[in-house]
């Protein structure tokens, strides 16, 4: 199954306020093409997706959150699957798209080419609705339970190698910050770069 | 730590604004991290490592949370890649209130290597810091760090060592 295939499904299923955390790498770029939203965070690291999706689904909990992660990010930061799997908020979808290479990296293999089961492993941490899918019906059934009800969600997306021939994300991580920041000011009525008080 | 002198930091996260904060415990911050865990008004994220709780208070913080981390030294260490990638380069606050192993009056020798590097590295990564020795220095220390930390909008940290660590 295609990434891209993927991406245009789960853009197709979120809703315009749902708030979107996503990895860097090729899959930045399809999930902007396939869902154009302030409402995306596009991260500038490696694996750390998971941890500010799940900051974000703890002070929002009436907000829906969606990281869009990939099998090497995930690999770098594991632990968070016991600390998502602990915290358990309903309003947090983890969508990992696993192609079981490094794929920005000369497509050295992952762990997972190896074998390793992660939707087996978030399972294992707790997350109970946890899956591990192969084909895009199967996909697009599984986004659509996760965003219709209210459990922490872990899908496991296995995926060909490669980006589709999409344009380059078009703006800076700085812009993109920005960008949901004032989003979320005025969509959840919030300060966020306001002062705490001196005294 | 005592029970004591974690009333005091709580009091002062609280006055600072702080509403939520992700830990790793340790022996000397364990009342720190319990008080924190048992107040109402303070969400409590417990973490596996460090990189994990930064990346929490970031995302936190986009949702409009006041945030802070309590770690030690060592995994401020481990943490040097999501400072600089996520939160100096997109400029992102978050307090760190670090305790600091090998600090001034460490008594274990296996930990004072750490003191050797956790300040070169708090300035390499151009982190504004401030060190508390004295517990009831704490509550204006962390108000002036969060204070700072939101205006750059960049991270803050306070060393917390001697009576603070150990009293």
């Amino acid at each position: 199954m295609k990434r891209y295939d993927c991406v245009k499904v789960l853009a197709s299923e979120v809703s315009e306020d749902t708030l979107a955390v996503v990895t860097i790498g090729g899959l930045r770029h399809e999930w902007h093409h396939a869902r154009p939203s302030p409402a995306n965070f596009f991260m500038n690291n490696m694996g750390g997706a998971s941890s500010v999706g799940l900051g974000l689904a703890l002070a929002l909990p009436h907000r829906k959150v969606v990281v869009v992660d990939g099998d090497g990010a995930l690999l770098l930061n594991l632990g968070m699957l016991a600390t998502i799997a602990t915290q358990a908020p309903p309003n947090l979808v983890h969508v990992v798209f696993d192609n079981q290479v490094y794929d920005s990296t000369a497509r050295v293999p992952t762990a997972t080419a190896h074998g390793v089961d992660l939707a087996g492993m978030a399972a294992s941490a707790g997350i109970a609705k946890s899956f591990r899918v192969t084909d895009l019906e199967g996909f697009k059934e599984r986004c659509h339970q996760a965003l219709q009800t209210n459990a922490t969600t872990f899908l496991c997306a296995k995926v060909e190698p490669g980006t589709a021939d999409v344009p380059d994300l078009p703006v800076d991580h700085v812009e993109v910050k920005l960008r949901f920041v004032r989003y979320l000011e005025k969509t959840e009525k919030l300060s966020i770069h306001g002062l705490p008080p001196l005294e | 730590m005592t029970p004591a002198t974690a009333k005091v930091i709580i009091e002062g996260l609280k006055q600072a604004g702080i509403n939520f904060v992700t830990t790793l415990p340790e022996f000397n911050l364990q009342p720190l991290v319990q008080a924190i865990h048992d107040d109402a008004e303070i969400i409590h994220v417990p973490v596996c490592r460090e990189e994990e709780g930064l990346g929490i208070c970031a995302g936190a913080y986009l949702g409009g949370k006041q945030a802070a981390m309590v770690l030690m030294n060592t995994g401020f260490l481990l943490s040097a890649n999501i400072l600089t990638t996520l939160h100096y380069h997109t400029q992102i606050p978050v307090l760190m209130l670090i305790g600091y192993s090998g600090g001034m009056g460490e008594p274990y020798p296996a930990h004072t290597s750490l003191a050797k590097v956790t300040e070169p590295v708090l300035r390499a990564l151009d982190i504004p810091y401030e060190l508390v020795g004295r517990v009831d220095a704490m509550p204006k220390a962390i108000r002036y760090a969060q204070v700072q930390a939101r205006s750059s909008r960049q991270p803050a940290a306070i060393l917390m060592y001697q009576d603070v660590l150990f009293t």
